[in-house]
């Protein structure tokens, strides 16, 4: 009867660990059956065979789990429904390159005269794989060699190690990925890591060297995450003219945390999302599994996305977040929250707001902070259907606090003091994506309700990054 | 650029007086604190004393990270951080109180020349014996090294650390002879000794750091008392100690319960 190919079809999005970037709006094409085909159409079918090409080490039983839904497909429409959705699968699983789908009728002695043959011929990705970068940040350069092992022992495991050496500082890490077979959303990976990092704004300098497993498993529409890390912290001053505050902080400390973070995301993409809403709720426990630290810290973070007239979005976010020291010894510099800067409140100075010493800022046990944001096109739509859609004109409002609490007193104190000396501020930017992983900045900004001790940036305030409130 | 920061300083430091709240910054006690750190510490107290400073001892467990330097003791004056002897005499001076001020350059030289004697000598016996004390807990064991190998004692003897340790304390022993202090070199003021008004006389920093040195050795309890028995061999010395301890720290035993003399172990020197 001839040959049916399944044409490639435009990639759904998924979010897998590995699933590199996609486009924002993915749509289904509907393959238009032929004339001659119209009669497969209707007729049922039945897939008798399932080959695979092209495996190498990979083991059969991953292979069973993720195709075994091809079998249950009853017409045409739905093999072909079925075959694209195993493929997304397998290409999931981050361990082929490539993968390529034929469905054929059945040849052979055993041939029903309905039967379907599916192929999948895939391409194995090489043992290991490497990646050399060069990365400039803020009077340091630096360069970042990477080393992966996909699919390590054929079940999809995967071993990266990341190495950065820089003209300031050093850092490496090793992590090891394993998915559960059949269920790649559940997995666990271990990490080893150092990391070196410097902070300007509180003249602090952090040397963490830790290890953490975590286990990533969905439950219905949620995703949750369980882990326990254990890093050996060395603080130390930036400056000689740190403050004082900040000196006693220096030394070393042990912590040692178990935490558990939620997940529910809704959103069409997670730079610029039109709609959808996004909930994290985060909670760490330090010091019940050794450590020098003890504490109990909570943290969330929610946004809300609608889609407008004319192209535009409203969006709305919240966050917040409270460090309950568990003991007598009073938190940590390095646990505290810190609120400001172009990716926080926008319009003060990185991380420059709230309780400070001679300078130096050192963060807070408890804040809140949200964002009233307008999302339009450019004006004029210059450059539309190309180069103009990736920028945006963005209007925002933002306001938040950060202070200590006195934990003796009750919620209603509490409450009173995250809402007296409320720093906010409101302006209009530009807005440009960078593909589906980070997002930049250009906004005029007023900085109002502004304390003795925070540092502004009134005025053009350019912003990188990933999470902006 | 360091001595243009240091001249800068210095002129920071000379604007304001000494405040009340200057606080002197160690390890903590008991087990934590190695012999070395602990003369240092105390030759910092004695000098500050001797210029009549009033500071309060701080201990915390992170004191030699907190310190610039990384080494232990340090001041926190004002909003300025200085640390180990030979700094915060400097500041000191900045400040306007100095010791040494009425010495000329050649006894200034000898000075300077004893002190070096003191921190190469009896600060490296003091690392090298509390290495060899099995009382030492095992962190500390490991840091002592690491200092060691800095210094380059890892090869020597026992005998020869000893012998080092004597030569020094004769040399001391000699230049104090019977004096008082090391340097009587006499100063504005009368005072009432014996009946009489006699001229004044002034310790200097070189008291200070050897009272230091001499006063933890003499009474922190090692599993050996090798190193205290050499000192105890020169009865001048153990005077000094005991006029020192009586003149400057006496006095301050019921301000602070962190005062020097009550800190150590055995204190079989002085009563």
């Amino acid at each position: 009867m001839g040959t049916v190919h399944a044409r490639s079809l435009e990639p759904l999005p998924m979010s897998g660990p590995d699933f590199g970037a996609l486009g924002e709006e993915a749509e289904l094409v509907e393959v238009e059956p032929e004339a001659k085909q119209e009669i497969l159409e209707n007729k049922d079918v039945v897939v008798q065979h399932v080959h695979f090409d092209g495996l190498g080490r990979t083991k059969d039983d991953i292979i069973m789990y993720e195709i075994c839904d091809v079998f249950k497909a009853k017409n045409l429409i739905d093999v072909m429904k079925k075959s694209h959705e195993a493929r997304e699968k397998l290409l999931r699983l981050g361990i082929f390159r490539q993968v390529e789908v034929l469905i054929d009728t059945c040849q052979g002695d055993d041939a029903l005269p309905n039967g379907l043959d599916v192929t999948f011929e895939v391409t194995e990705l090489r043992r290991l794989t490497g990646s050399y970068n060069t990365m400039v940040g803020n009077n340091e350069g630096s360069m970042v060699l990477g080393l992966k092992f996909p699919n390590l022992f054929g079940r999809a495991e995967k071993v990266t190690f990341q190495f950065s050496y820089g003209t300031k500082e050093t850092s490496y890490g090793l992590s090891f990925f394993k998915p559960q077979p059949g269920n790649f959303e559940r997995n666990f990976s271990v990490n080893l890591y150092k990391v070196t990092g410097q902070f300007p704004w509180s003249s602090l300098r952090e040397t963490d060297r830790g290890v953490s497993t975590e286990f990533n498993f969905p439950i219905w529409k949620t995703n949750h995450t369980l882990k326990w890390e254990g890093v050996w912290r060395e603080l130390g001053c930036l400056a000689r003219t740190a403050s004082f505050s900040v000196r006693e902080e220096s030394g070393h400390s042990l912590k040692s945390s178990l935490s558990h973070a939620m997940v529910i995301d809704s959103r069409n993409s997670s730079i610029l999302p039109r709609r959808g809403a996004l909930l994290k709720i985060n909670q760490e426990l330090a010091g019940y599994t050794g450590g020098d630290v003890s504490f109990l810290k909570e943290d969330f973070e929610f946004q809300l996305n609608k889609q407008l007239l004319w192209d535009s979005v409203f969006s709305a976010s919240l966050w917040g977040g409270m460090l309950v020291p568990i003991g007598d010894k009073p938190s940590s510099i390095a646990d505290r929250f810190y609120l400001g800067g172009p990716t926080s409140v926008r319009g003060f100075s990185m991380y420059s707001i709230g309780p400070q010493s001679e300078g130096d800022y050192l963060g807070g046990e408890a804040y809140w902070a949200g964002g009233l944001h307008l999302y339009t096109p450019l004006p004029f739509r210059p450059g539309r259907g190309g180069f103009g859609d990736l920028f945006r004109t963005h209007f925002f409002l933002n306001a938040g606090n950060l202070c200590n609490l006195n934990y003796g007193d009750g919620p209603r104190a509490h409450l009173q003091k995250l809402a007296e000396y409320i720093r906010w501020s409101y302006g209009a930017g530009i807005v440009l994506r960078l593909g589906n992983i980070a997002r930049l900045e250009l906004n005029y900004c007023f900085p109002m309700g502004v304390q003795s001790g925070d540092r502004i940036c009134d005025g053009v305030q350019f912003g990188a990054g990933i999470r902006f409130l | 650029m360091a001595l243009a920061a240091e001249a800068f300083m210095t002129q920071l430091a000379a604007a304001e007086p000494w405040p009340e709240n200057a606080a002197l910054y160690q390890q903590l006690k008991d087990e934590q604190i190695l012999l070395s750190d602990n003369a240092s510490s105390l030759a910092v107290q004695a000098f500050l004393q001797m210029c009549n400073l009033p500071v309060r001892v701080v201990c915390r467990a992170n004191a030699e990270y907190m310190s610039p330097s990384g080494k232990v003791p340090f001041i926190h004056v004002g909003n300025q951080v200085v640390s180990e002897l030979g700094p915060i005499v400097q500041f000191v001076k900045a400040k306007g109180h100095s010791l040494s001020d009425g010495l000329d350059e050649v006894q200034k030289a000898e000075m300077k020349a004893y002190m070096e004697l003191v921190n190469n000598m009896l600060l490296t016996a003091e690392l090298y014996l509390q290495w060899c004390d099995d009382v030492t807990v095992e962190e500390k064991q490991w840091e002592i090294r690491r200092k060691m190998k800095a210094i380059g004692w890892a090869g020597k003897s026992l005998e020869q650390v000893l012998e080092d340790v004597d030569q020094c304390c004769q040399a001391l022993s000699q230049r104090l002879g019977t004096q008082p202090y090391f340097f009587n070199k006499q100063c504005k003021g009368l005072t009432f000794q014996y009946r009489r008004l006699v001229p004044k006389i002034r310790p200097t920093e070189l008291d200070a750091l050897v009272f230091g040195h001499l006063f933890t050795i003499l009474t922190t309890q090692l599993t050996s008392d090798e190193l205290s028995e050499k000192v105890k061999n020169y009865s001048n010395l153990i005077a000094f100690c005991r006029r020192i301890e009586q003149q400057y720290f006496e006095g301050h035993d019921k301000d602070s319960s962190s005062s020097a003399t009550s800190r150590s172990a055995k204190r079989s020197l002085l009563r």
